[in-house]
């Protein structure tokens, strides 16, 4: 019987899609504002020979590239399990009121001079901004639970709401503090990928990698929920368990990436209907994928961000929406014909 | 007597906000059995399926399935003996046929939840068993009403349930599909399935069941065969008057056709 999904071609789509990564993760740090020598980067793999170009490739460009995809792959992961949870095919990771929270808790770090310093891997902002995520996270959760179980209605309320008590929030405090700092908070709220070395990346794992596992795991059974809940308990699933597992994994992938990249939108809302039309709709193959390709596309992204006005960059927010919509509405209207 | 699949004891649930609540309702499902559940619009057919099925959590009364408290039964559990359809089902989703009818498996499936060949088998089967072979690759959302139904229903019966719980699954189905899809029922019943259809078509379920349930505004009314229920004077106390009932001079069942009078006695029942 064809078309169902098989071991044998869970496997080929997901290698597909793994080289597809591998490709581009490859060659990514070799470009930017200065072009490097693949030699003289691998002549570095000897530690005598260390030259400039392998200092910028493992110092700047790999640290940059790696948390590109890992944000990435993460917002889209993200996006892929809520549009299911939620029954919404507009739902993204930011509909949860987690960015809200993590640029508000950023905004807050940022409007206190000096305030700026490392604690660990991690900076004031970002360590704010996490706390800002989870806080938000808690809230919504809070509010959601009802007699029967999470309200999925409840949550995207909350979720707006949340969203725009933090933007009020936001304006009071970029209202109050000096002019100066807001060209700072401005920029972290375009979303961005700067980060040196690969404290940050590490730090980030604790939260990311539980939470996309949670996500991962519970890929067949999605299968079952975009049915709708009744349907999939009649077919055997822990609808109530299922969602909480998703909403613990999003908030949690989703803190760890907002927290370091700022909220970086459209990745969390494309990627996963890109995946759909590329290899179907079973979800055990969507969620993998979307890693894959969401962290190839903010990679590239990230890419063009740093070279098309080089020596400056651009926020990589812009490309996101520049790039994605169109490439979007093209493999939408590809499916449709 | 032969074993009880499905019991259900003095169920009761009440709605918060609107405070319409089912009273306590009891049945019981044996292999073989088709009962029907009948009964106007907002009467409480469907919570009494969705407690039956677990799907909602009784507040009082206890339902056993194979002799097990349903609350103490994983969902998996609960799902390989039993089926249960709901009257709407929407995705935005786009699958296909056959991936909806294999969705069926999934309390049968470990691990990644890949087919076997005796997976495979049992989709091919009931594909067949439904007549929607030709659909197989067609997605959910390109069907006509009635292939939905149709597809949905393969879906539930490829759990190999012993019950099927079915909340009107002829809506939307020409004369031919309603009697196709209770052709179907009968067939599993006679094989042993227990079958508990709700349904709005009094003659479909005078015909196809040998016990009906009648509900009206949240309470059991009556009970017992079709000849017995199905009469005027207990239809027009709970659908309102305009109805006539007959016996059909072949199959020998009760029918029920509106009068021709009937709009203007009709007492406006929900």
């Amino acid at each position: 019987m064809s078309g169902l999904l098989t071991r044998g071609r869970f496997v080929r789509v997901i290698t597909a899609y793994a080289v597809l990564s591998v490709i581009v993760l490859c060659i990514a740090p070799f470009f930017g504002s200065e072009s490097l020598d693949v030699r003289e980067v691998l002549n570095a793999l000897s530690p005598q020979r260390a030259s400039m170009d392998a200092k910028i490739f493992f110092s700047l460009r790999l640290p940059r590239v790696l948390l590109g995809f890992l944000v990435g792959g993460a917002l889209a992961v993200c996006g892929g399990a809520l549009q299911v949870v939620l029954a919404n095919p507009l739902a993204e990771p930011f509909i949860l009121g987690i960015a809200g929270g993590g640029a508000l808790g950023a905004v807050i770090a940022l409007s206190v001079p000096g305030f700026l310093v490392h604690l660990g891997p991690f900076s004031t902002v970002q360590l704010f901004s996490l706390a800002g995520c989870l806080f938000c996270l808690l809230a919504i959760y809070r509010f959601s639970m009802g007699p029967l179980g999470v309200s999925m209605t409840t949550i995207l309320l909350a979720g707006v709401t949340i969203n725009i008590l933090c933007g009020a929030a936001i304006l009071l405090v970029r209202y109050l503090v000096s002019p100066h700092l807001l060209v700072a908070m401005d920029r972290w709220m375009m979303g961005g990928l700067d980060v040196v070395g690969y404290r940050e990346i590490l730090g980030m794992l604790p939260l990311l990698v539980p939470g996309l596992g949670l996500l991962v795991s519970q890929a067949h059974a999605l299968n079952q929920l975009a049915l709708g809940q009744e349907m999939a308990l009649g077919h055997g699933v822990n609808v109530a368990g299922v969602q909480k597992q998703v909403l613990l994994g999003t908030g949690m992938a989703s803190a760890a990436a907002v927290a370091l990249a700022g909220p970086i939108g459209f990745v969390g809302l494309i990627i996963p209907h890109a995946v759909r039309r590329l290899s179907g709709v079973d979800h055990r193959i969507v969620l993998p994928a979307c890693f894959c390709l969401g962290g190839a596309f903010l990679t590239i992204c990230d890419l063009v961000a740093r070279t098309i006005v080089s020596p400056t960059e651009m926020p990589v927010g812009i490309i996101t929406a520049m790039v994605g919509g169109p490439v979007f509405l093209k493999i939408l209207f590809k499916g449709l014909r | 007597m032969s074993r009880e699949i499905l019991s259900v004891q003095s169920v009761a649930y009440a709605y918060t906000g609107n405070g319409w609540r089912l009273q306590p309702a009891s049945f019981v499902v044996r292999p073989g059995d088709i009962l029907g559940i009948i009964g106007p619009n907002g009467s409480g057919k469907s919570t009494l399926l969705k407690l039956a099925a677990g799907v909602l959590p009784s507040q009082k009364g206890t339902v056993r399935l194979l002799e097990q408290d349903i609350r103490r039964l994983k969902r998996r559990e609960i799902a390989r003996t039993l089926g249960y359809l709901p009257q709407r089902v929407e995705s935005h989703v786009g699958y296909t046929v056959q991936e909806i009818v294999a969705m069926g498996r999934f309390a049968h499936l470990r691990g990644g939840g890949f087919l076997c060949t005796h997976d495979m088998e049992v989709v091919s089967r009931c594909l067949e068993l439904t007549d929607i072979v030709p659909l197989r690759q067609r997605r959910l959302s390109r069907l006509s009403g009635g292939e939905r139904q149709r597809v949905l229903l393969a879906s539930v019966i490829a759990q190999e349930p012993q019950v099927l719980l079915l909340d009107e699954p002829t809506t939307a189905l020409d004369i031919h599909h309603q009697m196709r899809v209770f052709d179907i029922l009968v067939e599993l019943a006679q094989k042993g399935m227990g079958v508990v259809v709700v349904t709005h078509d009094l003659n479909l379920a005078s015909v196809f069941c040998e016990q009906v349930l009648l509900l009206q505004e949240g309470a059991v009314m009556h009970r017992g065969k079709p000849e017995d229920i199905l009469t005027k004077e207990i239809l027009e106390d709970v659908y309102g008057n305009g109805l006539e009932t007959m016996i059909h001079p072949i199959t020998g069942r009760p029918v029920v056709v509106p009068a021709a009078s009937g709009r203007s006695g009709q007492t406006g029942a929900s």
